[in-house]
């Protein structure tokens, strides 16, 4: 059975969540969150990012500002606004949520 | 040996093949095309150039002297192309065909059997033709065909969008249908009028029902431009011809079918004379 379809459903409605993970972390430029979320064996196309980063800076959650580098085109420097924190904690709560249907769910 | 040109990103200079080059606009092209839908739309473009931008420079610093089509089509499948971008996951398409429920009925009596079979055959035959019909005609859209014309691209277009179907027997039965009790000149000027001409490179690939990506689009290019270097004198004469063929024909074939009509009167008429 193939359950690609599945997988990438599931995996494009995390995406927004693990974005704002990983600014929780530490402020990031698009092209770090890109290989971080690579590592985390999250996406596979780039540019999925795009919109998603500009839908969350115009939802309030992020903003950023650009830093001319040295070592390269200026790029943009992003980080979590107050309603991000505010959001991923919501999220988080959430994902909780749900780690808790599917263990009921698997396990009685 | 390859044409190599100089383009600016943000400042900085690359050494780009003229093939890469154009692969490459075609790309960001169309990413503006795809985005320009949605609001900031421009700034996920931007965006997106500027990733491009990164992968060019982090390349260079690796050892890169110019850029080829292998770079570029490499930044393209990092990156991704635009219909992989933001879609939502296609919903699986659901299987053609359907059983029907056979019933027996054994009162019926074996002529109402044979009415049933054939109807069954009927439908399957409809079935069958439509089916091949949307096949042929999956994914792509009515246009007008200019490159293939010979009066408005009503013919060349329709025969394409059938699956690249043979435009002379699209014409053909055209001229024959005209007739027939088909309102076939209405029909043709109304198509004429309303269905839109395959102008841009997309239209080309929409219109034979081709997936629209920057290499697509650069092979369409490519083929059209060559066509079009060819073909320069050849449309203009065979429809001229053919033009002829119908301002002779038509009134010959009308003048033929009076004659005829006539003649059968006639026929009518002699038994009458002669008993």
């Amino acid at each position: 059975m193939n359950t690609e379809n599945s997988k990438s459903q599931m995996r494009k409605g995390m995406l927004e969540y693990c974005i704002l993970l990983l600014l929780r972390q530490k402020q990031a430029y698009a092209n770090e969150i890109i290989s971080r979320l690579k590592e985390a064996d999250m996406i596979v196309v780039e540019g999925t990012l795009y919109p998603l980063l500009t839908r969350l800076k115009n939802d309030g959650l992020l903003r950023y500002e650009w830093q001319e580098s040295t070592q390269g085109p200026p790029r943009k420097y992003y980080a979590l606004t107050a309603d991000g924190q505010a959001a991923l904690d919501q999220l988080d709560t959430a994902w909780q949520e749900l780690a808790r249907t599917v263990s009921y769910l698997s396990g009685k | 040996m390859k044409k190599n040109i100089t383009i600016n990103l943000f400042g900085e200079l690359y050494a780009i093949d003229e093939d890469a080059y154009e692969l490459l606009d075609n790309y960001l092209n169309s990413m503006k095309r795809y985005f320009s839908r949605q609001t900031d739309g421009d700034e996920i473009t931007d965006d997106i150039e500027h990733r491009v931008a990164e992968l060019l420079w982090e390349k260079r610093k690796a050892g890169m002297s110019a850029v080829n089509i292998e770079t570029v089509r490499g930044i393209i499948a990092t990156i991704g192309n635009p219909q992989d971008i933001g879609s939502e996951g296609s919903g699986a398409s659901p299987t053609g065909g359907y059983n029907k429920q056979e019933r027996s009925d054994s009162a019926g009596g074996e002529w109402s059997e044979r009415v049933k079979d054939f109807g069954r055959q009927a439908e399957q035959a409809f079935t069958n033709v439509t089916d091949d019909v949307k096949k042929r005609t999956r994914g792509r859209k009515l246009y007008r065909d200019p490159e293939q014309r010979m009066l408005g691209g009503v013919c060349a277009g329709l025969a394409t969008y059938f699956g690249d179907a043979d435009i002379m027997l699209v014409r053909i039965i055209t001229l024959v249908s005209i007739f027939l009790p088909v309102p076939t000149l209405i029909v043709y000027l109304v198509l004429w009028i309303v269905v839109p001409e395959a102008r841009t490179t997309e239209d080309r690939l929409r219109m034979q029902g081709i997936d629209v990506t920057p290499e697509n689009l650069n092979e369409e290019l490519l083929r059209s431009g060559l066509k079009s270097g060819e073909q320069g004198e050849k449309p203009r004469r065979s429809g001229c011809l053919w033009a002829l063929i119908i301002v002779i024909a038509l009134p010959v074939l009308a003048i033929a079918m009076l004659w005829l009509s006539v003649f059968l009167q006639f026929l009518k008429i002699i038994p009458e004379m002669i008993f």
